[in-house]
């Protein structure tokens, strides 16, 4: 505990001499211009940066990606609040509430909630990480295909809150999702399945265009159709003072921030998990078990300071295999990995020891970039609530700009665009004919790490299912999925059958 | 005359291959921006190996144009491949092709090794079969006798090059499909399994487990490779040291042009890339991504690449 501090402090020192916090403030800056930017993220934008980075400092280097990445967590939530594009796809859950909460009005406190939570989710996964780190680290290696699988299948249960009024309609748009999840090269056989004998379909449906497709472009059409009935822009005040979250608020967000930061820590430590699953999570136990003053998908806050505070949290925890044991728990991390390779590190379970510098350089560096995210984003949100005041008539071409540039930029060819263009289309038809969006989406993410797992799983157990119930985790696991979708069942029954009794 | 002379210089380089090649070939010039396309993002193996290919050529001015690199992973690459197959300014056209993209290449249908003209191969990565330190098995033969025994034993790695050399391995053993494969989507995985304790062995290259050996978390059973592996995999021996034929197949890194590259191109490229291969820069990156130092020229990849062809249809057609 004490050489842990002594450590952070030491790591406190490299951070902040002038070369590194400059690296960190221009990497946090960055890094919310690359998140607010629909379809670059912080996969892309460290991914394009790195090869830029070999020059500098190793120190220096990954200072500067690590807070492209962690203020990338911020900016995502931008676009989806104030023009319901998820800028990447854990801000798909914040675009749920955020949006709502900006058309009523609000779009300075939804920013603001969404930066605040986001800032706690951040500090409280930092210290986890600083504390726990290598010891929760080596507690996600437990986390084999069995355990990945059923994490998933509790995941998945949240599709179930996200169906809306219909059903039916809901499990159409779920398995919609999990089968257009399951294009392109299969990765356990490398067989391909639906193609199409289009050679581009062999590499799937990528999903940052389909999500601002589904979401982003759907919106368009929408507000081209309904230009004239819509109400003159709101005219909210726009100060910082303004947005300020009352006393009230905050006691509102205070448990959703809470919990999921700590869940959201968790979820970033397991191998291939991320932040997605994170925001995914930390929502639905929000709308299951949290107490929400208004109903989350309408524009509560509660909703949108549970999906950030996870989606932080999950950066920050992500940062401990991958320092601990040298083990990418995303994608962006897989592309640090390979950026430390590059500046000459080793990563692996003996970075702590023999680059301490640099390790814990690194974790004071995320605290540091945190804390400029945060100031950078308050003193940007009033200029960045007045989006909500531009007529329609301006935002339809802007909208319809920022859609095209953000699906190319994912793919960097003309794919993600017809991806995109194709997924507005659909999005639109769903919107029209009462059809949700979210569960499709959420299908498609959780869907493929869901079967290569069970598949991986049942290769292990020679076929049988019973790997799912023989080891802790699974089966403590299974039961809380079980409980959760048997649950209401079980109610439905009862109540039904105290009605029937005299 | 001068088609004359570059045939001669092509001959002499293929069949010597020797001489300090300081004068380029037939003053062969490139007339635009040099794309080197890779098929996989930006900060993987691939890149980095093309954007070290890339910095040396032009830090030592061997090439009068510039080179491009661009990352194109649509299609799990095969979009790439077929782009550069056909590219309208083959002389100036590269592609980052390993051996195991090959096998995805020939494998997903469409393209073949002569589509393309191969130029260099540039350094190739042998396999190790690993196992955690607290694994099920400390040694090979213990692994062998369980699964003669009918023990489940579990296997990792990756579905392409891989599987193909477990596959090599298993039939020397006389174990075929004896070992529960899990396909894995990494190195990176195969080690998180090891160390979580999830398979018994894993298929690895020296790369991705040399900080585990070091440390001691993961052992390395046995080398698939001709010779032992140097340090911290040194304790591994050999197939043939444990009684068996040596079984290998190098992951070749290699690089191929569009099959309209001229003569005068690929004799041009041809040379450049074994300038590369010679160069102080490009040997100290291979010691820092432990990748074996196993140049060929472009007759010799030509060669190679067609067995791996050639394999990689027979496994297609079980």
């Amino acid at each position: 505990m004490v050489e842990s501090l002594q450590m952070l402090a030491m790591g406190f020192s490299v951070a902040t001499s002038v070369e590194n916090l400059l690296a960190a403030f221009i990497g946090a800056i960055l890094g919310i211009l690359v998140g607010a930017m629909p379809g670059i993220g912080s996969l892309a934008g460290c991914a394009l940066l790195l090869p830029i980075t070999f020059k500098f400092n190793p120190v220096t280097a990954i200072i500067m990606l690590g807070a492209i990445y962690y203020s990338n967590m911020f900016g995502g939530a931008y676009s989806a609040i104030l023009l319901n594009v998820p800028g990447d796809s854990p801000a798909i859950m914040t675009a749920l509430d955020g949006y709502p909460l900006a058309r009523k009005g609000r779009a300075g406190k939804a920013l603001l909630t969404s930066n605040v939570s986001s800032f706690v989710g951040g500090v409280i996964g930092m210290v986890i990480l600083v504390f726990l780190g290598p010891a929760l680290a080596r507690l996600g290696l437990k986390f084999g295909p069995s355990e990945m699988a059923a994490l998933m299948l509790v995941a998945m249960t949240s599709v179930s809150w996200l169906v809306g009024e219909n059903p039916v309609k809901g499990v159409i748009a779920t398995c919609l999702g999990m089968m257009i999840a399951t294009m392109g090269v299969d990765g356990i056989t490398g067989n391909v399945r639906y193609d199409f004998g289009n050679i581009y379909l062999l590499g799937g449906i990528n999903f940052i265009p389909l999500v601002i497709g589904f979401i982003g472009l759907a919106q368009v059409f929408e507000l081209a159709e309904n230009r004239f009935s819509v109400a003159e822009p709101i005219q909210e005040k726009f100060s910082i003072l303004g947005g300020l979250l009352t006393r009230h608020d905050i006691r509102r967000i205070t448990p959703p921030v809470l919990k999921s930061s700590f869940l959201g820590t968790f979820v970033g430590f397991l191998p291939g998990a991320g932040a997605t699953t994170a925001s995914f999570l930390g929502y639905a136990i929000q709308k299951k078990f949290g107490k929400n003053e208004e109903e989350l998908g309408t524009g509560a806050i509660e909703g949108l300071a549970a999906a950030e505070a996870a989606n932080n949290a999950a950066a920050a925890g992500a940062f401990g295999p991958l320092l601990s044991l040298g083990i990418p728990g995303s994608g962006t991390t897989a592309v640090l990995l390979g950026g430390l390779m590059m500046w000459g590190l080793n990563p692996g379970p003996m970075l702590f020891a023999s680059e301490p510098e640099f390790a814990w350089g690194l974790i004071a560096s995320l605290f540091i970039s945190n804390l400029i995210a945060l100031l950078v984003a308050m003193i940007s949100i009033p200029w960045m609530a007045k989006v909500i005041r531009v007529p329609v008539g301006v935002m339809i071409p802007s909208i319809i700009t920022i859609c095209f540039v953000g699906a190319y930029a994912t793919t960097n060819s003309m794919y993600g665009v017809v991806i995109m263009v194709i997924g507005g289309v659909l999005g639109y038809l769903f919107q029209k004919n009462d059809y949700p969006v979210a569960p499709l989406l959420l299908a498609y993410v959780l869907s493929s790490s869901l079967e290569i797992n069970v598949r991986r799983a049942l290769v292990i157990s020679k076929g049988s299912v019973s790997i799912f119930f023989e080891r802790p985790i699974s089966l403590v696991l299974m039961l809380v999925f079980f409980t959760l979708i048997l649950a209401p069942v079980i109610r439905g029954i009862l109540s039904r059958a105290r009605k029937q009794r005299p | 005359m001068n088609k004359i002379c570059l045939v001669t210089a092509v001959m002499t380089a293929l069949t010597l291959s020797v001489a300090d090649v300081s004068a380029q070939s037939g003053g062969f010039a490139l007339s635009r921006n040099v794309e080197f396309v890779v098929s996989s993002k930006a900060g993987g193996n691939s890149d980095m190996f093309s954007r070290t290919i890339a910095d040396i050529i032009t830090q030592n001015k061997w090439a009068n144009q510039p080179i491009v690199i661009r990352n194109q992973e649509e299609g799990n690459g095969q979009v790439s491949r077929r782009n550069v197959a056909s590219s309208k300014t083959p002389d100036e056209s590269l592609l980052c092709l390993s051996s195991g993209d090959l096998t995805v290449m020939v494998t997903l249908g469409g393209l073949s090794i002569e589509d393309f003209r191969p130029i260099a191969i540039m350094g190739a990565d042998k396999h190790l079969v690993l196992a955690g330190k607290d694994g099920k098995y400390k040694t090979l033969k213990d692994a062998i006798e369980a699964a003669k025994k009918g023990e489940q034993v579990t296997i990792g790695g990756t579905p392409g090059d891989e599987l193909t050399v477990l596959n090599m391995m298993l039939e020397e053993l006389d174990l075929v499909d004896k070992f529960d494969f899990v396909s894995l989507a990494s190195s990176a995985e195969t080690v998180t399994a090891l160390l979580g304790g999830h398979i018994d062995l894993g298929m690895g290259k020296p790369a991705a487990a040399r900080e585990y050996v070091k440390s001691g978390d993961i052992v390395a059973l046995a080398a698939l490779s001709t010779s032992r592996f140097s340090p911290p995999f040194d304790q591994a021996p050999t197939l043939s040291e444990l009684g068996y034929k040596n079984v290998e197949f190098p992951l070749y890194r290699g690089i191929v042009g569009p099959k309209a590259m001229s003569d005068a191109a690929l004799s041009y490229w041809d040379n450049t890339m074994k300038q590369v291969a010679e160069s102080a820069a490009w040997k100290e990156y291979l010691d820092k991504v432990l990748l074996a130092a196993d140049y060929k020229n472009a007759a010799q990849t030509l060669e190679e690449y067609r067995l791996v062809e050639k394999r990689a249809l027979e496994a297609k057609k079980k």
